[in-house]
């Protein structure tokens, strides 16, 4: 009896684990209805939002992102700093894009819409409307949950930084009023700023959107339900849990396309959903390719892809200002049918943004304070990607006899815009929005590939794999990521992390001299002798050459060093250097002369700012140079032809 | 004339000008021999003792390169501000040459006569060149009355693209336009020539009137004039594409190979010079012989 009574007990308490365990219990929970009003560009919505507070004290007002808001006029933080222009596409200043926020109350409860009121945290800007406070009448307790009825506005601008309308194509991101991210006993709700993204809690959305028919539509998460109604809308509903924004697409031009995707190891089953605009169609193959690649690399490097679906969207060539972004389980990409198959703009951006989904999407890095741990770790890993697919060195252009890779690519940012600024600043603390870029992206994923040469290519693919794995579906600080990197590969790396990702200083090593002195006989007063050198001796003998080079370190950070020295005999030397000293002199006392000295042989280092001096040859080897003179003389001949008047 | 017979009389007269081909070839070598010290030790200084560099053996690496200009632009950039400054000086000098081709080409050889070339050729240069240069002058006339066809054109065609996502009407818009500004451009060079062609024949001092009197010639026989222009706009086409696939054909991965692919360049810098005189030659003949059977631009 006894017996049973304690099995029963256990059973019992089984059963309410698991009742517990299927109870919501994220952060967020927003069940949003909303209306696209196609001709006025404004989405009409109401939205419940169920927030639970899961700090360990009570929490009396919250902040919430009002991101359209900074496109309501030219005095917004956002238009201050990016002069009204992003990306290379400007904002039509007749065609402003707001969010008005026309009630909020608990549900059931008190009005809090009296209280709403604009805050600037990062810059006071009293123009700036693009986060917002309401207070609550009673703190909200730890543990406890808070209901919002909140009704709303969302009028869209003319497709500028990611969002709005062009004709009849809208791409709707950051469109409802969204709670910022309560942690260590404040809110992190920044402004909507020119350089930075987003950051927001993990939680389950059910929107049901309400729009003309005739619209092709996709969103974020899986399409759940769909109603026809008698005034010749339809209304989409779409359910998401583990995701932390939901953003959504329409247009009647939008061919869609529906492709299963699977994978043995790790078990992969989702749907790609390609809505291609129709005069993109000739993309789809390169669109399809490039996402399956996507959804095998980053699954297998760095864990199963979870939704249910993924949907790329491709924005019509006058919209361009939406392409190249991320939202959970949708991206943009971009590109045109004119575009040659060696110009991988398509497929490099289908991976970046894809990639976004693991690095922003399922690691909810804060994009405000350390954009690095989204941009420059997916920046990583889509050049390892696009190598791994396209070919190294020839992996974003490969037209004829002229190439780049990735790798290539990303340098060219990174060695001439990322010395301002550390890598870890915040989003709207860099320079200049050249400079966020360089370091963010650039100078991050070259950093994490010398990294990765530095431990080892399979302990750095274990580190990201243990970074995705334990951080998924959380918010990690770079902190988090350096301890997981230490910890994988079992060696303190503060000295690496705390140079290249907190300091804007430079790594450059050259060869800075490099000769081959024959050794002379004795010749001179020698204790008290004179010496001559010996006239007979023997024409053929072996002469012997002091050979030296010099290594400069001309940078300001350090790297450990490998020198490969070459001999003309095609003897090879190999030393290391823990390149802390401004200099090293390696010298040999050998019968031959030297060829040849060059600093990191196998190209491990590739934050090197200058890989051009990084060798030097005894004798120089003039045909590179001949055949590019050769080559710019014909031209300029070529041109003068044309020159007659 | 007819247009066929003016072409091969020009083609036929610009071999027989052989030299005067080779002193086109020349006077564009010289100015090359100006920019390629500059290249070569600007490179030589950069690139030869890097082994980086070795790449632009195989091919065009866009990396290496981007490097060379990020961190030695600033001699990259001094060199072709010195290239600007270079094709400046060949436009004036091309003035000169024209002076020097069609006086030339007026002048010639006779049967068992020996002409030498140089007197000839420098004195029609000297000659014309005052005339030629005003021409130059007065000639934007007809390139701001381009500029203003294709701004209407602008005009006329932005309406459609506007908002347009239609991708393959964008570009066939574009290259609409690129062909009627090459068309343009086209027509406005064969007016140039013409004058040109009007002023060495009649020696006239009269350059503005001879370019409307040409404009009016030009107009008049426009599907003969046009139709001469195109046989060797065609031509230098179908040699630029000889060209192109001798050029492929080498591949410049050594020494030898280098130099080979250079000497191809040079011979078809050499076959621009034997078309540009062929055209004027043709021109002219085609000028000549309308001009004795209707005295039509008098």
């Amino acid at each position: 009896m006894k017996k049973i009574l304690i099995f029963s007990i256990l059973v019992l308490l089984v059963l309410v684990g698991m009742g517990l365990a299927s109870t919501n219990h994220y952060i967020v929970d927003y069940r949003i209805q909303a209306k696209l009003l196609t001709e006025e560009k404004i989405i009409s919505g109401e939205e419940i939002l169920t927030w639970l507070n899961t700090g360990d004290i009570p929490v009396s007002e919250l902040q919430f992102h009002l991101y359209l808001n900074a496109f309501k006029n030219n005095r917004s933080t956002f238009m201050k700093e990016s002069g009204g222009s992003h990306r290379g596409f400007s904002l039509d200043k007749d065609r402003w894009g707001y969010i008005d926020v026309t009630s909020i109350k608990i549900q059931g409860g008190p009005d809090l819409t009296p209280s709403m009121e604009y805050i600037q945290p990062d810059d006071q800007n009293p123009d700036d409307q693009t986060v917002m406070r309401v207070s609550l009448p009673e703190p909200l307790p730890p543990g406890e949950t808070v209901s919002l009825e909140i009704i709303f506005q969302s009028k869209l601008p003319q497709v500028f930084a990611r969002s709005g309308y062009k004709g009849n194509f809208f791409m709707v991101g950051q469109w409802f009023p969204k709670i910022g991210v309560w942690e260590n006993g404040a809110w992190n709700c920044h402004q909507y700023h020119s350089n930075s993204e987003f950051y927001a809690d993990f939680g389950v959305f059910e929107v049901e959107l309400t729009l003309p028919e005739d619209f092709v539509v996709g969103a974020t998460g899986k399409q759940v339900k769909e109603v026809e109604n008698s005034d010749g809308t339809m209304t989409y509903t779409y359910y998401q849990e583990k995701v932390h924004d939901f953003a959504w697409t329409a247009c009647p031009d939008f061919v869609e396309i529906r492709k299963p995707f699977t994978l043995d190891n790790p078990p992969v089953q989702t749907e790609m959903i390609f809505l291609i605009h129709r005069s993109h169609l000739k993309l789809k193959e390169r669109y399809k390719e490039s996402l399956c690649n996507g959804l095998e690399f980053y699954s297998q490097n760095y864990g199963a892809y979870p939704y249910e679906t993924i949907t790329l969207v491709d924005p019509p060539l006058n919209a361009l200002g939406a392409g190249g972004m991320e939202y959970p389980t949708l991206f943009t990409s971009m590109g045109s049918c004119f575009f040659p198959e060696g110009l991988r703009m398509p497929e490099m951006v289908t991976i970046h943004e894809f990639g976004h989904g693991y690095w922003y999407g399922m690691v909810g890095s804060n994009e405000f304070e350390e954009a690095w741990l989204d941009e420059g770790i997916n920046s990583y890993s889509e050049i390892k990607a696009m190598d791994h697919y396209y070919g190294e060195g020839r992996s974003m252009i490969d037209l004829g006899s002229v190439k780049i890779g990735d790798l290539g690519y990303q340098r060219t940012s990174m060695m001439g815009l990322s010395k301002r600024d550390p890598i870890m600043t915040k989003s709207w603390k860099f320079y200049s929005s050249a400079s966020y870029s360089a370091n963010v992206y650039a100078k991050a994923a070259i950093t994490l590939l010398t990294l990765e040469k530095y431990l080892g290519e399979n302990v750095m693919a274990q580190v990201m794999k243990t970074y995705f794995q334990r951080w998924k579906f959380k918010h990690p600080r770079s902190e988090d990521f350096f301890a997981v990197a230490e910890e994988v590969s079992g060696q303190e790396l503060d000295w690496f992390f705390n140079q290249f990702f907190k300091t804007p200083g430079q790594l450059d090593y050259s060869i800075g001299r490099i000769r081959s002195v024959e050794i002379k006989d004795p010749h001179g007063i020698f204790k008290g002798e004179l010496m001559e050198p010996d006239k007979k001796k023997d024409k053929t003998e072996e002469k012997t050459y002091k050979n030296e080079v010099v290594v400069f370190r001309k940078g300001d950070l350090f790297f450990p060093q490998e020198i490969q020295i070459v001999f003309e005999n095609g003897e090879e030397i190999r030393e290391t250097w823990d390149g802390q000293e401004r200099w090293k002199r390696f010298e040999y006392f050998k019968p031959v002369k030297l060829k040849m000295a060059r600093i990191d042989p196998e190209n491990k280092i590739p934050l090197d700012i200058n890989l051009m001096n990084n060798s030097r040859l005894l004798k120089p080897n003039k045909t590179p140079a001949l055949k590019l003179s050769l080559g710019f003389t014909l031209y300029f001949q070529e041109l003068l032809t044309l020159l007659s008047f | 004339m007819k247009v066929f017979e003016s072409y091969s009389q020009g083609i036929k007269r610009a071999t027989i000008e052989i030299k005067m081909v080779f002193l086109l070839w020349l006077i564009n070598i010289l100015f090359a021999v100006g920019i390629y010290p500059q290249f070569s030790n600007y490179l030589n200084k950069t690139i030869s003792r890097s082994i980086a560099a070795e790449n632009f053996i195989k091919y065009f690496d866009l990396h290496t390169f981007f490097e060379l200009l990020i961190h030695q632009g600033d001699k990259f950039s001094a060199i072709i501000s010195f290239t600007g400054l270079l094709i400046i000086g060949y436009i004036l000098a091309s003035v000169f040459l024209n002076g020097g081709i069609l006086f030339t080409l007026i002048h010639p050889k006779k049967a068992n006569q020996k002409r030498r070339l140089a007197p000839v050729f420098f004195q029609g240069g000297g000659k014309f060149f005052g005339r030629f240069l005003r021409l130059v002058i007065y000639s934007l006339v007809l390139w701001i009355g381009i500029g203003i066809v294709m701004l209407i054109i602008h005009l006329i065609l932005s309406p459609i693209t506007k908002g347009s996502t239609n991708e393959s009407l964008m570009l066939g818009l574009f290259l609409v336009r690129g062909a009627i500004a090459l068309f343009l451009v086209f027509l406005v060079k064969m007016i140039l020539d013409y004058t040109r062609i009007k002023i060495v024949i009649q020696d006239t001092r009269k350059v503005f009137l001879s370019m409307w009197q040409a404009v009016g010639f030009v107009f008049r026989k426009l599907g003969s004039t046009l139709a001469l222009y195109y046989l060797y706009v065609l031509t230098a086409f179908a040699i630029f594409i000889l060209y192109w696939w001798a050029q492929k054909a080498v591949k410049t991965h050594s020494l030898l190979p280098i130099l080979i692919a250079f000497v191809i360049g040079q011979i078809f810098i050499l076959s621009r010079g034997w078309l540009r005189i062929g055209l004027q030659a043709a021109q002219m003949k085609f000028f000549q012989a309308a001009k004795t059977k209707t005295s039509p631009i008098e």
